[in-house]
């Protein structure tokens, strides 16, 4: 890290102090609020992933928000909050790339206020015949940042004293020290976003192989942490069916699967204003020229191709997961079966 | 908007990258024109230099001194530069409370006097040098603010490049001439060269590592023959290049567009039979270089 901005309100916090140590020769300096460098119209997002510097401030305003639709797993009442922005990984499907002008990491050292605006929400879900969940890992990665962050430390054993709530943390990292050395919370689940290993290579830069990921998947699961899988989003290409149904076989034989929690699959979507600001800054990527379609202001794939992986990833992993542990979020309503 | 060119909303090709060096002063000019042996233009409205480094064409300007002047010089400069995209460099002297005269800072924030408004330029490329604030004042400033290099261009460089490039690639470079325990009467434009010479080596390889940035062009495109002599408009001509584009980044077999395009006879047609073949061909994910990927 080359260059850390550090908003001048939280310079003495103890976090931000225990941060800067790990980064001696990183140039230190001073902000009043993150905006005036996160937020300027003229950055260019995919030149500052050469070298992102990191920001540290504190968060305001509301810390939990509800989520966009499909963004759930069985629970109730389903949020997400965000302790961080951006990410150590360049997938390049990733909506980010499209949300934020700058590809710098801004971390809220605030731990303690994103806690009380957990609880606060959490509580008007007491009376809730399922839990409410809260979704980490929205505009980041919620384990990838872990050694510096140490977010998880702090949070996942905050949730034993809300057990009508579930915390998941979206990961695809192999940071899990953190879980590894704590005592399993039943309330926290781990969530692993999973491709096959040449769709890993294309286009999910700078993130663990699909052999690591599953490494801490089996490690967790021996543990006894939660799990949940994300094939989200599922690319197509030309091979897309053997990649996905190897994929699949791997992920399957690896962990138990009665333990896993659910699993889910997604399409690659993105809200059309996000997928412009993608394509012109990646014109010559395949994944925004290859079968998408507009439909409602989001780009997905075509109906025909969309259904088409859909069925096909919903029936092989059927053949491992008990139907009501499986997800689907397609963009277009898939057929139903004739009985 | 109509056009009765054959070759309408396809643009020609344009230089991939350049540099523009933008100075107030002749003799904060000269050590770099010195090094980078670049030729005068003579008749132009702003003395400028031209040449190349690194393989980038160059352009230096001696804006004059103020925001004022700065401003209308990278307008000038910005309509003259023929290129898909542009690192910007501002170089120049600037008075300093604490730093030494003879050393060399990169601007990491930029205020302008009597504002609130502060810019900070994205620090993505290597620097090998010590950074600073600067403070952009209407006149020469001897107040010296603690901390804080004072100029009288930055603030306003950063503001006008940023309408042309992207903020990673404007960045503005300061070497000390003045200080508390010296007289801005002592500089003259002999002092100021050799202030700036020194560092000439310095300044290049930062000026390389910005260029480095620069976002790569889209791919050029191979345009499919029957679509060659074909009338279109410019809307007709664009919608034909994207879709060129598309076909080409996602590896489309040229026989199979080819073939694709065999009895057509109107631009229309073509653009919508490519627009299918792009929806409904599967991208291998091996990254070649397209077969479709030759200039047009």
């Amino acid at each position: 890290m080359d260059i850390i901005y550090i908003e001048e309100a939280i310079l003495d916090h103890p976090r931000t102090q225990v941060i800067l140590e790990r980064f001696p020769k990183a140039e230190k300096l001073l902000i009043e609020k993150h905006a005036e460098v996160f937020n300027p119209n003229s950055q260019n997002f995919r030149i500052q992933k050469n070298n992102p510097s990191l920001i540290l401030a504190a968060k305001e305003n509301k810390k939990v928000l509800s989520t966009p639709m499909q963004y759930e797993t069985g629970g109730g009442a389903n949020y997400y909050f965000s302790h961080m922005l951006n990410c150590l990984y360049d997938c390049r499907y990733c909506f980010l790339q499209g949300m934020y002008r700058s590809a710098n990491y801004l971390l809220f050292v605030n731990y303690e206020e994103f806690w009380e605006d957990i609880q606060l929400v959490a509580k008007t879900h007491a009376n809730d015949e399922k839990p409410a969940w809260f979704f980490s890992g929205y505009d980041c990665d919620s384990l990838a940042f872990e050694p510096v962050s140490q977010f998880a430390r702090y949070i996942v054993p905050k949730f034993k004293g809300i057990p009508n709530a579930v915390l998941e943390l979206r990961t695809k990292s192999t940071q899990i020290r953190s879980l590894l050395e704590m005592d399993v919370v039943s309330n926290v689940v781990v969530a692993y976003s999973l491709s096959p290993e040449p769709v890993v290579a294309a286009v999910e830069e700078g993130a663990p192989t699909l052999a690591k990921r599953l490494d801490a998947l089996v490690k967790l699961q021996n543990k006894g942490w939660r799990l949940g899988i994300r094939f989200d989003p599922i690319i197509w290409h030309q091979d897309y069916q053997k990649n996905y149904r190897e994929m699949l076989a791997q992920v399957f034989t690896a962990l138990d699967v009665n333990a896993i929690d659910s699993v889910t699959i997604g399409g690659f979507r993105l809200p059309k204003g996000f997928y412009k600001i993608m394509r012109k800054l990646h014109p010559e990527h395949w994944l925004f020229s290859a079968g998408l379609s507009e439909s409602e202001g989001m780009i997905a794939y075509t109906q025909e191709i969309e259904t088409q992986m859909f069925e096909f990833m919903l029936d092989q992993t059927r053949q491992y997961v008990a139907e009501e542990k499986v997800y689907a979020y397609p963009s277009y309503p898939l057929p139903t079966t004739p009985e | 908007m109509q056009s009765s060119s054959q070759l309408g909303g396809i643009p020609h090709e344009c230089p991939r990258a350049h540099l523009n060096i933008v100075v107030a002063l002749s003799c904060e000019a000269k050590p770099l024109v010195d090094r980078l042996k670049l030729r005068k233009v003579n008749g132009e409205s702003y003395p400028r230099f031209v040449g190349a480094y690194e393989g980038v064409p160059v352009d230096l300007v001696v804006s004059g001194i103020g925001s004022v002047a700065i401003a209308a010089a990278i307008g000038w400069l910005a309509a003259k530069t023929e290129a898909d995209s542009t690192a910007w460099l501002n170089v120049g002297v600037a008075g300093h409370a604490e730093h030494e005269i003879g050393t060399i800072i990169r601007v990491v924030c930029s205020e302008v006097e009597g504002s609130q408004r502060r810019h900070y330029p994205p620090l993505v490329a290597k620097w090998r040098g010590l950074n600073s604030a600067s403070l952009s004042s209407s006149l020469p400033n001897v107040d010296y603010p603690g901390g804080m290099a004072v100029d009288m261009e930055a603030n306003t460089f950063f503001t006008v490049a940023n309408g042309f490039s992207a903020s990673e690639c404007i960045q503005s470079l300061k070497v000390i001439s003045d200080n508390p325990s010296s007289s801005i009467e002592e500089l003259n434009a002999s002092v100021i060269s050799k202030l700036i010479a020194p560092h000439v080596d310095q300044i290049l390889v930062f000026a390389a590592n910005v260029i480095k940035l620069l976002p790569n062009k889209s791919p050029s495109m191979h345009l499919p023959e029957p679509a060659t002599t074909m009338r279109r408009t410019v809307s007709q001509g664009l919608q034909l290049q994207e879709v060129c584009r598309r076909l080409g980044a996602i590896n489309a077999d040229k026989e199979l567009v080819d073939k694709r395009l065999v009895g057509l006879d109107s631009i229309s047609q073509v653009i919508e039979a490519l627009d299918k073949l792009a929806r409904s061909h599967a991208p291998s994910l091996i990254t070649q270089a397209s077969e479709l990927n030759r200039d047009v």
